[in-house]
């Protein structure tokens, strides 16, 4: 919820955003506030808060992170449950949980068929890592906390990632030299990088290393979630 | 009533939201990478030979697969001896990446009667994933044969280029005073002879798309330009002359280029090979040598002296718009095209020595050789090693070299001259 606060660009977005924000928000406070007349609007009301709840514990780590530590999943799973004691009573607070891990085991399973299919069908996969992502120890987010402002910190980050993917950034002497590519990455509030896209510099070899580069770098947790992208030249 | 209103308020968040992206896209943050370290892909290549009778061959397959693989430069092969997972046991990427690889070949073998089967997976160690499965069988006769393939593919995977794993050297042998033809692998094992003999042999030239070997022979006074068909093995003599006359490149399967002396000036002239009827190319006041055509068929490269010193020179097919190649020294010969097309290499002297020159077109020419006398570049497939011949160790050998220079390596022990590659 917080990009609201700190949308920096056009001023369009902003107001929409805000716009959007201040409906939704009326709206929501209109339907849990209004007094309940009858057990069927109480179990209309549900719903609702599933909805919300199935947006804000799926987020978009826990797809990648399916086959790797179970301390992710595990961690996430625990933040609906606190949000469901406050409202109801323990009887629906118990269906919503059943109902969410049926969720998240379902989509974990969904998983992992399909990285398997993808890994019997020509014995390569795509791009998805299965490796544990590395315990990133904390000791960080004094980005955020920095004077001199977001830019700043936004700058020194991106001094400090720049630095980890060149040093993981090795290629052979004699292999084809003058090519140039690059990636766009995703990295998560706790450092954790997705490659969401690789543009080819036409040459299988370079490519390789694009992205050994950024499979091998393990970053600390970044002021705020950013997409980076990496341009390599040879 | 009430769920309308906020299952409508979620679709009005999500379309304002999309501006969300947009932001993310215009707040996006760059990084300008260049330089990268050196370093070849780190390999670990695994044999598991469950039968004992298959487990003699594991350590000559290995050698051929690594020496294949390392002398590209592209890769360096992890020391068995730090391995962490036995080879029978399944990929974990944890046991392989305190050794820095890059990627695993486990191949698994087994005889059955005089065949031989492997099974080759490769597994990338930073996805942590299976990459590429395959199963490959044949004779046990032909073991150096499935070794140079099952390095092939591992190439291919990395690279998506072909490799030169397969290829064959033909050169120009001794054989009891006289000369021969051999053939051996790139790597200078299985070594065979032509049942081919002459006084003097030189010049061979391949045709890879009709399979026919053109060369050329002196006896007693005679020149003569013979051909053999790989097909059928069997040869043809299409020219003879008393004069120098030397086969040059196959522009196709019916037309040969010639040296062709005619009153003492040599030029180049076009051979047919079913007629045996010459026409004449290219010819000057000077003299013209040495024709080799281009891989797309559309030009050619030749040596003449028409500006007083024996120069290589480019023109088209047909003849026309001659060009000047060489401007360093004064005497550079024996041009070969690359595959691509876009360099050449040839021989030029330097403080008395020949030594081989690469250079790209519109670039300054690189000097590849340094030791000896250094003759008859001849570009590999794949355009990136150069089989050559060399007298640095007193005899005339055939040696290999990578494009830049680096890794030169003598092929044979005894004699040789000439080295031409055959797929």
């Amino acid at each position: 919820m917080n990009f609201y606060l700190k949308a920096q660009s056009a001023p369009p977005i902003f107001f929409s955003l805000t716009l959007s924000f201040i409906l939704h928000f009326l709206l929501v406070i209109m339907v849990i506030t209004l007094p309940s007349k009858s057990s069927k609007e109480k179990e209309r009301a549900i719903p609702i808060r599933i909805h919300i709840e199935e947006e804000l514990s799926s987020p978009t780590t826990e797809e990648v992170s399916v086959i790797e530590g179970k301390g992710d999943i595990d961690s996430k799973s625990t933040t609906p449950e606190t949000k469901n004691r406050s409202l109801r009573s323990q009887d629906y607070t118990d269906i919503i949980e059943e109902r969410l891990h049926a969720i998240k085991a379902k989509k974990r399973i969904e998983k992992i068929v399909k990285l398997r299919a993808e890994i019997k069908r020509d014995g390569s996969a795509t791009g998805r890592s299965l490796l544990p992502r590395p315990e990133i120890s904390s000791g960080t987010g004094s980005y955020a906390k920095e004077a001199g402002g977001k830019e700043k910190s936004i700058e020194d980050y991106r001094h400090i990632i720049e630095r980890i993917i060149h040093s993981n950034w090795t290629y052979p002497e004699m292999a084809r030299k003058g090519l140039k590519g690059s990636a766009v990455i995703f990295i998560k509030r706790d450092g954790a990088l997705e490659i969401r896209e690789l543009n080819s510099s036409g040459d299988r070899l370079f490519d390789y290393s694009m992205r050994n580069s950024l499979l091998k770098s393990s970053l600390p947790p970044p002021p705020e979630e950013m997409e980076v992208e990496v341009r390599f030249s040879e | 009533m009430r769920y309308l209103f906020c299952f409508l308020s979620f679709l009005c968040f999500f379309l304002f939201a999309d501006g969300e992206r947009d932001r993310l896209v215009h707040g996006r943050v760059f990084i300008d990478l260049n330089e990268p370290s050196v370093r070849p892909l780190f390999l670990g290549i695994q044999l598991h030979a469950p039968e004992p009778e298959a487990k003699r061959y594991s350590k000559e397959l290995l050698t051929v697969i690594a020496d294949d693989l390392t002398y590209t430069g592209l890769f360096s092969i992890i020391d068995e001896r730090l391995f962490l997972e036995p080879s029978h046991a399944f990929f974990k990427p944890e046991n392989w990446r305190p050794l820095g690889a890059d990627a695993v070949v486990k191949i698994k073998i087994s005889l059955s009667q005089n065949t031989i089967k492997a099974l080759s997976s490769i597994y990338d160690v930073n996805e942590g994933l299976q990459i590429f499965k395959k199963e490959y069988s044949g004779d046990i006769n032909l073991l150096r044969t499935l070794a140079h393939v099952l390095a092939r593919d591992i190439y291919k995977k990395f690279t998506d280029r072909e490799p030169p794993f397969e290829a064959k050297l033909l050169y120009i042998g001794q054989l009891d005073g006289k000369k021969s033809l051999f053939i051996m692998d790139w790597d200078g094992a299985r070594l065979r002879r032509l049942g081919i003999r002459a006084e003097t042999i030189i010049s061979p030239r391949w045709s890879e798309e009709d399979r026919l070997l053109a060369y050329t022979t002196r006896e007693g006074l005679k020149w003569a330009i013979k051909v053999v068909d790989f097909n059928t093995m069997t040869q043809k003599t299409l020219f003879e002359q008393k004069s120098l006359t030397i086969a040059g490149d196959f522009i196709d399967r019916k037309n040969l280029l010639i040296t062709y002396t005619d009153m003492d000036n040599q030029d180049i002239y076009i051979l047919d090979t079913e007629t045996s009827k010459i026409k004449r190319l290219i010819g000057a006041y000077g003299i013209e040598i040495d024709p080799v055509v281009s891989s797309d068929k559309k030009r050619l490269l030749f040596v003449s002296d028409r500006s007083g010193s024996p120069q290589v020179y480019m023109a088209e097919l047909s003849g026309y718009n001659i060009k000047r190649l060489t401007y360093r020294g004064s005497y550079n010969t024996s041009p070969r095209w690359s595959p691509a097309g876009d360099s050449f290499v040839y021989v030029g002297t330097v403080n008395g020595k020949n030594q081989i020159f690469l250079q790209r077109f519109y670039s300054e020419p690189l000097q590849l050789t340094h030791e000896g006398n250094n003759e008859e570049p001849s570009f590999s497939p794949d355009g990136r090693f150069i089989a050559f011949s060399s007298d640095r160790d007193g005899l005339w050998k055939i040696y290999i070299m990578r494009l830049d220079g680096s890794g030169q390596k003598a092929l044979t022990k005894g004699y040789g001259f000439s080295p031409i590659w055959i797929k």
